[in-house]
């Protein structure tokens, strides 16, 4: 019976014109999509092989400057000179500490386009070593990206309720649900085998067009990692797209007419897809302001110039921080301008670390309002687990911003003890280079799986709240 | 339907009354608020003179006027087209989606595409390689010593009453804000020409002329970014060239020199006055034609519309 009831409601759809209409509107929109985040992917590729190649021909012209100074014995000047530690670990030896893309990038551009995923490392404070941004037109960050991750969470809920709007009310509207049901077959098993038929061809057709799409532009799934993620993105595709049927379920087994469905529908998908999200984000951040970068500035202004001020007290005070650091003849050194220089930036970082502690417990604090806001939507739920997949999400950034900072106090050292010592450079392979050590797949899958559950807790509810109402669906108009 | 047409209504009477009801209805909502938030911008304007601010207001006001009115036409004459409200509905539910969430992403992108902007890195790089290309200003620096030597009859520099650093300082000043203009330049007409690639694809949805009518004439858009940096970094030079026109006339080589606290005095102080709305709505003009272009193909599709309105 049930087969019977498939094989039926197959051939009235495949008939319908508008099913190929949105298949076809959705295979062009997936299509642009992968093509868009490939591009994008492609982009952060060439850029991260231009910063190597960038530092790689720096780091050689100042090794054949230093051989060329010694052979000559030639006088430059300090800041130009690549034996001086000092100079070589503010500019010249400066090297990248470089995101390397996932090989599931293409699929969700996510913040990757906002965040940095590159910084060129110095002994600069914090704040300036590890401030970039890369060059983008402020219109198209904006707009956003219209990549798969924007495809998947807007367009294809939509289409879903197109196809399912009118479930039932559409055979009532023409009457031939009455004769439907005369056959022995309940109002629930109807509803099942509509449902079901309409999930499975959608699911066919988003998960077959995604991957063909992905397999196109060449994404590498023999790469470590590829393939567990790839089944998440396709356990997150199939939840979502439940949890919008079972909606349009729950929506049409109220008994309304067709239109008052669409009406309905079309309304929730403005507010849990359009209007929560951005809402949430406005929310967030009037609840915590974060301070103004002008704020910053003069902060740092202020600091730097009573630092300054205070010069060669202060190093004498570093060394008493730093020991280890006492070379016997500390009365030259309180002379040395390197040395000064070292204490003082320790100094304005300590003076500015207040202002800067403020700002990230703002930002934290944003994180957590919106952390907890986010099972309102599934807009978000879905962002969020897309961009976990992909790697392009907050989490995956922050491991990155946080390795970068442990590299950054690695080079500092580095360089402050060899300005201590007085060791001129020889050559530049021994400065402290950068990998991006990937996360484990573990923490990913859990992060993902949270948001799952806030995905089909409220998808199980709908679908039986559906369900059980369908019971008293008014069979006649 | 039928029954209004039986009275003898002719379809054009019905459809600008219709139209005129729907125009009534959202003014009620819209006029107010639009009064309370001029009433606050007075209240607020400190920057720009008051005159500036009311004709830009005004002229925003027009602007959505043809928009709201484009998009009252258009569901008047899907309405009218449409066989069922179903339809109807679905067609303009379908035309706002496109309208406003799909063509604004994917014209960004399209645009980047035919207009490429360099990495951050590569912008970087070669803008440094041609900041420390400074083989011309040696020669030209020298140029200028031999004339310095000359007119005071000097055989060195040092009986010159003049401090040459001064002048290489700001030579050097020079050469970077050349290299900086040619650079960060040739990025901003990149900018401009995405932008202007977006405004020209107002064509396929009202949403981008509108957007960018309202940017311009609320003074945010990137044509008075670059208005601004470019008057603030004209300031900047000013300063430098005061400041570097002071050593080369009043310190000495090798001597400590710290300016009078007049100097700063001569600084002028930074003014910048937002372009006239005149000015502002030429960096809109193809969005302002392409808007009034939508208004008058909507009218014209509901009148067609209409004509064939038919009673069953």
């Amino acid at each position: 019976m049930f087969a019977t009831l498939l094989r039926h409601e197959w051939r009235s759809l495949s008939a319908d014109a508008s099913l190929w209409l949105v298949v076809g509107v959705f295979t062009a929109a997936i299509a642009y999509g992968t093509f868009n985040g490939a591009r994008w992917s492609a982009f952060q590729q060439h850029t991260i092989g231009q910063t190597l190649s960038e530092e790689r021909e720096r780091h050689r012209k100042h090794e054949t400057e230093i051989v060329r100074i010694n052979r000559e014995n030639a006088t430059v000047s300090a800041f130009a000179d690549p034996r001086n530690p000092d100079a070589v670990g503010r500019s010249l030896g400066a090297r990248y500490a470089v995101l390397p893309p996932t090989p599931l990038s293409a699929l969700a551009v996510g913040q990757s386009d906002l965040l940095p995923y590159y910084f060129k490392m110095t002994t600069d404070a914090k704040e300036t070593a590890l401030a970039a941004t890369e060059i983008e037109n402020p219109h198209r960050l904006l707009a956003g990206r219209f990549d798969l991750a924007f495809v998947l969470i807007y367009l294809y809920p939509l289409l879903i309720l197109a196809l399912a709007y009118n479930l039932l009310s559409a055979e009532r509207e023409q009457g031939t649900l009455v004769l439907a049901l005369s056959q022995p077959v309940s109002l629930r098993t109807l509803v099942l085998g509509k449902v079901l038929l309409r999930l499975a061809v959608f699911l066919t057709t988003v998960i077959g067009l995604a991957l063909l799409a992905s397999l196109v532009v060449g994404i590498d799934l023999g790469a470590p990692g590829a393939l567990p993620r790839l089944g998440l993105w396709l356990l997150a595709v199939m939840l979502y797209g439940l949890f919008w049927f079972a909606m349009a379920v729950a929506v049409t087994a109220l008994g309304k007419p067709s239109a008052t469905n669409a009406m309905v529908l079309a309304g929730a998908w403005l507010g849990l897809v359009v209007l929560i999200p951005s809402a949430l984000s406005m929310t967030a951040t009037a609840m915590h302001p974060v301070p103004s970068r002008v704020e910053m500035i003069q902060a740092m202004r202020v600091a730097s110039d009573e630092a300054t001020a205070e010069g060669s007290t202060l190093l004498a005070r570093y060394y008493e921080d730093h020991p280890e650091l006492a070379t016997g003849d500390t009365q030259q050194a309180m002379n040395d301008f390197n040395m000064v220089r070292v204490a003082v930036g320790a100094e304005v970082e300590r003076r500015v670390q207040p202002v800067l502690d403020r700002y990230t417990e703002r930002l934290a604090a944003q994180q957590q309002v919106v952390g907890r806001a986010r099972f309102l939507s599934p807009a978000v739920l879905m962002q969020d687990a897309l961009n976990d997949i992909a790697g392009t999400g907050m989490a995956r950034h922050r491991e990155f911003v946080r390795q970068v900072e442990d590299y950054h106090d690695r080079w500092r050292a580095y360089f402050v003890k060899l300005v201590f010592q007085r060791a001129p450079l020889a050559d530049f392979s021994d400065i402290p280079r950068f990998t991006f050590e990937e996360e484990s797949l573990a923490p990913v899958a859990r992060r993902v799986m949270v948001g799952f559950v806030g995905l089909v807790i409220p998808a199980t509810a709908l679908f039986a709240a559906g369900l059980w109402r369908v019971r008293r669906y008014p069979v006649i108009g | 339907l039928r029954q209004l047409l039986s009275l003898g209504v002719t379809r054009r009477a019905l459809v600008t009354g219709k139209a005129l009801g729907i125009g009534a209805a959202l003014a009620l909502v819209v006029v107010p608020v639009t009064a309370v938030g001029l009433l606050v911008l007075a209240s607020t304007s400190e920057f720009a003179g008051l005159r500036s601010d009311l004709s830009r207001a005004a002229l925003l006001a027009a602007a959505y006027l043809l928009y709201f009115s484009a998009f009252a036409a258009i569901s008047l004459a899907v309405s009218a087209w449409a066989r069922s409200s179903r339809t109807a509905l679905v067609l303009l539910l379908a035309f706002w989606f496109v309208n406003s969430l799909i063509v604004t992403r994917a014209t960004a992108d399209l645009a980047a595409w035919l207009y490429p902007t360099p990495s951050a890195v590569e912008f970087q790089t070669v803008m440094e390689r041609d900041l420390s290309n400074q083989e011309d200003i040696r020669i030209r620096l020298e140029r200028r010593r031999q004339e310095l030597m000359r007119e005071y009859n000097a055989s060195s520099m040092d009986a010159v009453p003049i401090n040459f650093s001064g002048i290489s300082l700001q030579a050097g000043e020079e050469h970077g804000n050349a290299v900086f203009d040619r650079h960060y330049g040739r990025l901003f007409d990149r900018y401009q020409s995405q932008n202007r690639a977006l405004q020209w694809a107002g064509v396929v949805a009202p949403m981008l002329p509108i957007r960018s009518i309202s940017m311009a004439l609320a003074g945010t858009d990137f044509a008075h970014h670059r208005d601004f940096v470019q008057a603030a970094e004209e300031y900047r030079r000013n300063i430098q060239r005061i400041m570097n026109a002071d050593i080369a006339r009043n310190s000495k080589p090798g001597v400590a020199y710290t300016a009078a606290s007049t100097l700063w005095s001569e600084v002028p102080q930074f003014r910048y006055e937002l372009p006239e709305s005149g000015w502002a709505l030429r960096q809109a003009f193809p969005s302002i034609v392409l808007l009034i272009a939508w208004c008058v193909a909507a009218f014209w599709f509901a009148s067609r519309a209409t004509r064939r309105l038919s009673a069953d």
